[in-house]
This record gives structure tokens, sequence and C-alpha cells, in this order.
């Protein structure tokens, strides 16, 4: 069999599994005589080995399209042309759809909000309560007595902080927050809470499974080069004890 | 129409998808876009390096896809034609970058963004090492020239076949095969300090 290393097509086709099997196991028996075939299969196993080091950022992406109007896409298809910012600005306009972009790029919005929300929800599960007194926002802590009978320990936060707490919104007044919470509105809370927590752990455990399946691969290349290299050990040992017979065998004559 | 689409089972599928999308079912659509993003950003994020050029490309794509849904005849796969209006916005975006001064330097992956994958058995160390192998893997990639670059990624990671990738490039199937042979080789060259340790561990 011709050396492999020369052959570009077989090469691939063996270091990817593709083509006829029967010519793979050829391959492989040649590897197992072939010192140079070996060696460049080798190391072209070790280039791929790498490229699984070079992952890809796990930011979430969460693109939508969002429809205006009554369209279809036949109907979006000519007017607008060039970058999404085109759709965008057809969107304000209330003919086109809207392409929101990936959630992760309204970051400092969405984790403002969700800082707020959780903050809040944390107030209402470890009864604390917030008070909005001359312009500072007290926190107290709440027993099952009603709120201004016994309070524990409480922060005051200065104006300012208290804004920044309020709204993420620089010049807008902050708003008291009631410390007799409705009820309702903090059900309402941890809902939603509880679906972020499930969002957060669904996209997790996909995550998880991806990277599982990398794993796998990357754990199956190696195990392949290993094979591979044993393989070409033990054939280094059999040239070398071939050697040796023969040497001592001609020195017996 | 939003209650309908939200019963959907997720075992739908593309074509499927294409077709109620293509009746105004815009959720079929963002179900579509749920199913392809990740590996359309991922093909986009490793062309070009970038992380943000990936977002713009992967939304570009969809948004390609979308306006011309109509179009599309079912004669390829749906992913297909997704990666192909991925590369092709990938290539002229390099192609445009090419004549910037300034060649881009890829990111890479943090530690960060890695120690939340972390093996039970995987110290901080190795975290590092991985993030700087992996950098090495970006940088060397850099040397490739687009096709050879795309041609290796859509094998690497995103698993296609070479005839697969000879469909979606449009080029012979021993055009593919000399890519991505061409493009282990000079990466075998580019990683050559890196993939010595590994050997002779």
């Amino acid at each position: 069999m011709s050396h492999i290393a020369d052959n570009h097509d077989a090469l691939l086709d063996y270091l990817y599994e593709e083509g006829d099997p029967a010519e793979r196991l050829k391959i492989a028996k040649h590897l197992q005589e072939c010192a140079a075939c070996s060696v460049a299969v080798l190391e072209f196993q070790n280039v791929r080995g790498m490229l699984r080091y070079w992952t890809q950022p796990g930011s979430e992406l969460g693109f939508r399209v969002v429809q205006d109007n009554a369209f279809s896409p036949a109907s979006v298809a000519s007017p607008v042309s060039g970058a999404a910012v085109a759709v965008e600005q057809g969107a304000r306009s209330g003919v086109w759809p809207l392409w929101v972009r990936s959630t992760s790029q309204r970051m400092p919005w969405l984790q403002a909000a969700a800082a707020v929300l959780l903050f809040v929800a944390g107030m209402a599960v470890s009864q604390v309560a917030v008070d909005y007194e001359d312009g500072r926002v007290v926190f107290s802590g709440r027993s099952a007595q009603p709120v201004g009978n016994t309070r524990g320990s409480s922060i005051t936060l200065p104006p300012q902080a208290a804004s920044d707490v309020a709204s993420p919104n620089a010049g807008v007044a902050p708003q008291p927050v009631p410390a007799d919470r409705d009820p309702m509105d903090t059900e309402l809370l941890l809902q939603r809470v509880r679906a972020m927590i499930d969002q957060s752990e669904q996209r997790q455990q996909r995550e998880l499974a991806l990277r599982l399946s990398q794993v796998t691969r990357e754990v199956d290349t190696q195990h392949q080069a290993d094979l591979l290299r044993i393989q070409q050990d033990f054939g280094h040992q059999q040239e070398a004890t071939m050697d040796y017979l023969v040497r001592t065998s001609g020195g017996a004559k | 129409m939003t209650t309908m689409a939200a019963a959907m089972p997720m075992t739908r599928t593309d074509e499927d998808l294409v077709a109620r999308s293509k009746t105004g079912d815009t959720e079929s659509f963002n179900q579509l876009i749920k199913r392809w993003e990740r590996p359309i950003f991922a093909l986009a994020y490793r062309t070009l390096g970038r992380e943000e050029d990936a977002r713009d490309v992967t939304q570009e794509t969809f948004l390609r896809a979308f306006r011309a849904l109509s179009g599309f005849k079912g004669d390829a796969k749906f992913s297909s034609w997704l990666y192909r209006i991925a590369l092709n916005l990938c290539r002229d975006l390099m192609r445009k970058e090419r004549r910037a001064p300034l060649v881009a330097v890829p990111e890479g992956v943090e530690v960060e963004d890695l120690a939340a994958e972390r093996g039970p058995t995987e110290t901080v160390e190795d975290l590092a090492a991985r993030a700087e192998l992996g950098r090495e893997v970006a940088k060397a990639m850099e040397f490739l020239p687009v096709e050879q670059r795309q041609a290796i990624i859509l094998k690497e990671y995103h698993g296609l076949t070479f005839q697969e990738i000879a469909d979606l490039m449009r080029c012979p199937l021993s055009t593919v095969k000399t890519r991505v042979y061409q493009g282990l080789a000079t990466l075998r060259k580019q990683l050559g300090e890196q993939l010595t340790p590994r050997r002779e561990s």
C-alpha cells in the first residue's frame, strides 16, 4: 500500500472516518507497519485535538423576530435592505417587523431590572420592610407583629443612594416602595423570579449537554491518538526485536 | 397564533416550521432561530474571531433568511441554507476588513468563561492552560485563508461531511479536501510548539 502521508484524500478519510470502511481498515493495517505514516496521522490528530480547546463564548443570544403588523415574509422582502438598523427604524414606523437583538445586548437595563426584581423579592421573602420617610429609604426587619411596633436594625440610605436603588434612570425621582406590600404583588414577583430561575436552569442544562458532547469528542480523539501511539510503539518494539533476532542469528552463524 | 405556536411540540421538523413560517407564523420562525442561532453564532465567531461581529452576522443571517423565506424552495436543508448565508456574510465582512489598516486579533475565551464548565478534577491552572491553548488556536486560525478556515470550522466544529461542505461552499469535493488538508498542515506548523509537548506526553 502507498504511504497515506502522501495521499491527502486517504489521510483525511481516515482522520474523519469517511469514505470506504474497507479502505480505512487497510490504512489502519498500513499504519501498524509504517512509522512515517503513523507519525503523520498522529500529528494531524494532535492538531485536531488542539482545535477542541477553541471554545466559543457561552453568552446568551435569544434572537427573535417580532411581528408588528400583519404581514408575510414576502411583503417584507422588497422595501427593507441593508443592515438590521434599517429594520429597526422601519419597525419604529410600525410597518415592518421589529428585529429584537439578543437579550444580552441590553444587559445594563436587564441586569438593573433583574437586580431590582430580585432585591424586592428578597425583601418580601425575608420580611424586610422598606419605608420611604423624609426623602430617605429606610430598611427594617419585620416580625409577625405589625410594622412600627417592633423594628429591627435599620439601614438608612442617603437620598442619592435611594435614587440609585429605586430607579436606574438618572433624574427620575425615586418612587417609595410601600411597606405593606400587597400579597398578590409579592406572589407575582415570586412567580416572575421563579420563571427567570427556570429559564436559567434550562439554559444551563442545554449548555451542559453541549459541553458533554464536546468532551466526548475530545476523549474519542485522544483515545484514537493513544491507540495509534500504542500501535506505533508496538511496531517499533517488533522492529527492534526482529533486528535483535537477525543480529543474534547472524552472529550464531 | 401565539397560543397555537406555544402549544407546538419542540420536535417539529425544520421543514414543517419553514412551511408554517411562510404562512406568516412568526413564532415558528422564532423556533427555527432558537434551534439554529447557536450553531450559526459559533460558525461566525470562529470565522471572524470577534463576538460582536459574530452577533451581527447571526442577526443578519436570520434577517436575510426571514426576508427571503418565500423564495426558499426546500431543495437544500434549511440549516444548509442558513449556513450558506452566514458563510457569505462572514466572507464579505472579512474582505471588507482586509482593507482596514488594523488586523483584528481573535478574542478567544477567558478563564472566567471556562470556569463554569470546569471538571471535578480540573484546577484553575488547567483552566488557564485551556484558555491559553484556545487563544493559540484562534491565533493560528488567523493564518488561514478564509476558505480553508471555513472548511475546517465546518468539518471540526459542525461535523459536516466533506460532501456537505462541498455543497455548501459550491465547490468540488476535491477542493474541500485540499482546503482542509492545507489548513490542517498550516495549523500543524503554527501550533508546532504546543504540539511537541503533547506528543512527548
